[in-house]
């Protein structure tokens, strides 16, 4: 899990550099951005990033090769397109182990993996995760399904992944807080006015895009948790999400 | 950390620290907040929904919880149990936010060392930047922990029971505003 999330987590940064260089930098730099960051006609809003009026969602899993434009690389295209006309794209290259997401396979690596956590593991147990076990033994559909640790594994993914993104939160408005400190010396007050608006476009811009991750997260989680089990009730899955691990599950040991 | 709360609302906090630090917090109640559990702290609790609700509608998805905990629903004290809900979630995000701030400040500990040019006193900096750093993240911690403990009494005083599973869901909701306080005219 750790590798798919730094993955994603390094090319969603890749954007939000490039973000950060056209908003931040004299227009001369405009065309080196537009290879990672496409735009169209942007015409006087280069710094707002205005609510979304579309996403372009590839489902993260095997369903995701089938709208992959990429398929060679096994990768997934989110595609984000604001209002204001800027498109950010990002790739997600899942762990491999999730090629085979709802086989047997997948369930015994899972499980095992469960065990060397808990009644294998040598260091203090997470006892979280016999919480996570608890809860799926309330919903019948996972007890009588063959796939129990691959939803256990599954839900842990995305609290841990919700736990990122929260600290990218934390992070863009620490940024921010900082950079604003910075401009307010600037001593010309028109200089000081632009970048103080550049530093909040920025900011906006990038903690929509977590919102979007999160949104994200949640409904490729969701979506993984109902293949397994043919269905999800709500509370279940609020369930779930109320149980936080201390650290992620770890990969798989799948090639 | 030792906690305590008496039924009038004043909670005892006492903090034994590894290093030795002994710290007593005593939080008294607003005066003009009613007492968990009256008439007049859920009307409040009712008037305080519906002006928040609005703003944070997630608000909305802790309702839902709890209109699934019959326990409250047919109970005087339905909106009581939101506004604890509201305000445990939003404690909780405050506190993540206090950890997640002194690990970003790494940089500005440093300063504070490296600021002093003596070497043998600039060791004996570092070592109490880093103790206080490290008691400011363990109080943190503690009423991390601590703080839906109390959730959990207080939804006990009111309903008689509170069932996991409704306490598990409520953990799920995300509530990033800060409650106003609760107080009579």
């Amino acid at each position: 899990m750790t590798k798919r999330v730094l993955i994603k987590i390094g090319l969603c940064l890749i954007c939000l550099f490039a973000l950060r260089w056209f908003f931040l930098q004299p227009s001369s730099r405009l065309n080196v951005i537009e290879s990672s960051v496409q735009s169209e006609n942007r015409g006087n809003s280069f710094g707002s990033l205005s609510p979304i009026s579309k996403v372009h969602h590839d489902l993260m899993g095997s369903e995701a090769l089938a709208e992959n434009k990429s398929p060679e690389v096994d990768a997934i295209t989110n595609t984000y397109i604001f209002s204001s006309n800027h498109i950010v794209t990002r790739i997600v290259i899942p762990n491999p182990e999730f090629k085979i997401f709802g086989s047997p396979k997948f369930e015994s690596l899972a499980k095992a993996q469960f065990e060397s956590l808990t009644i294998d593991s040598k260091y203090i147990v997470d006892t979280n995760l016999y919480e996570l076990k608890e809860v799926f033994e309330d919903f019948p559909a996972a007890m009588n399904s063959q796939f129990l640790y691959s939803g256990i594994y599954q839900a842990s993914i995305i609290t841990c992944t919700l736990r990122e993104v929260r600290q990218f939160v934390f992070n863009t408005k620490y940024q921010e807080m900082r950079d604003l400190e910075a401009a307010n010396a600037i001593t010309d007050a028109v200089e000081r006015e632009s970048k103080i608006q550049r530093i909040k476009e920025l900011a906006g811009g990038q903690l929509k895009l977590y919102e979007l991750m999160r949104q994200e997260t949640l409904e490729d989680g969701r979506k993984n948790l109902i293949k397994l089990y043919g269905d999800l009730p709500k509370p279940i899955f609020q369930r779930l999400l109320g149980i936080e691990l201390r650290n992620a599950m770890g990969r798989l040991p799948y090639p | 950390m030792v906690s305590e709360e008496s039924k009038l609302g004043v909670i005892l906090n006492v903090y034994n620290f590894p290093s030795g630090k002994l710290i007593t917090e005593i939080i008294l109640p607003n005066p003009k907040t009613p007492l968990l559990g009256s008439a007049d702290y859920e009307m409040l609790a009712e008037q305080d929904y519906a002006k928040s609700a609005i703003f944070d509608t997630n608000l909305v998805e802790i309702k839902e919880i709890f209109e699934d905990f019959s326990l409250a629903k047919g109970s005087k004290y339905f909106y009581s149990g939101i506004r604890e809900a509201y305000v445990l979630r939003s404690k909780l995000y405050r506190l993540q936010d206090a950890e997640l701030l002194i690990s970003a400040q790494q940089d500005v500990h440093e300063r504070e060392i490296w600021s002093v040019s003596d070497p043998v006193d600039r060791e004996s900096k570092s070592k109490e930047v880093y103790q206080r750093v490290h008691d400011e993240k363990l109080k943190i911690w503690l009423e991390m922990a601590d703080t839906p403990n109390r959730f959990k009494q207080r939804m006990e005083r009111l309903y008689g029971e509170f069932p996991k599973p409704i306490f598990q869901r409520l953990m799920s909701v995300d509530i990033t505003t800060k409650p106003d306080d609760l107080v009579g005219p």
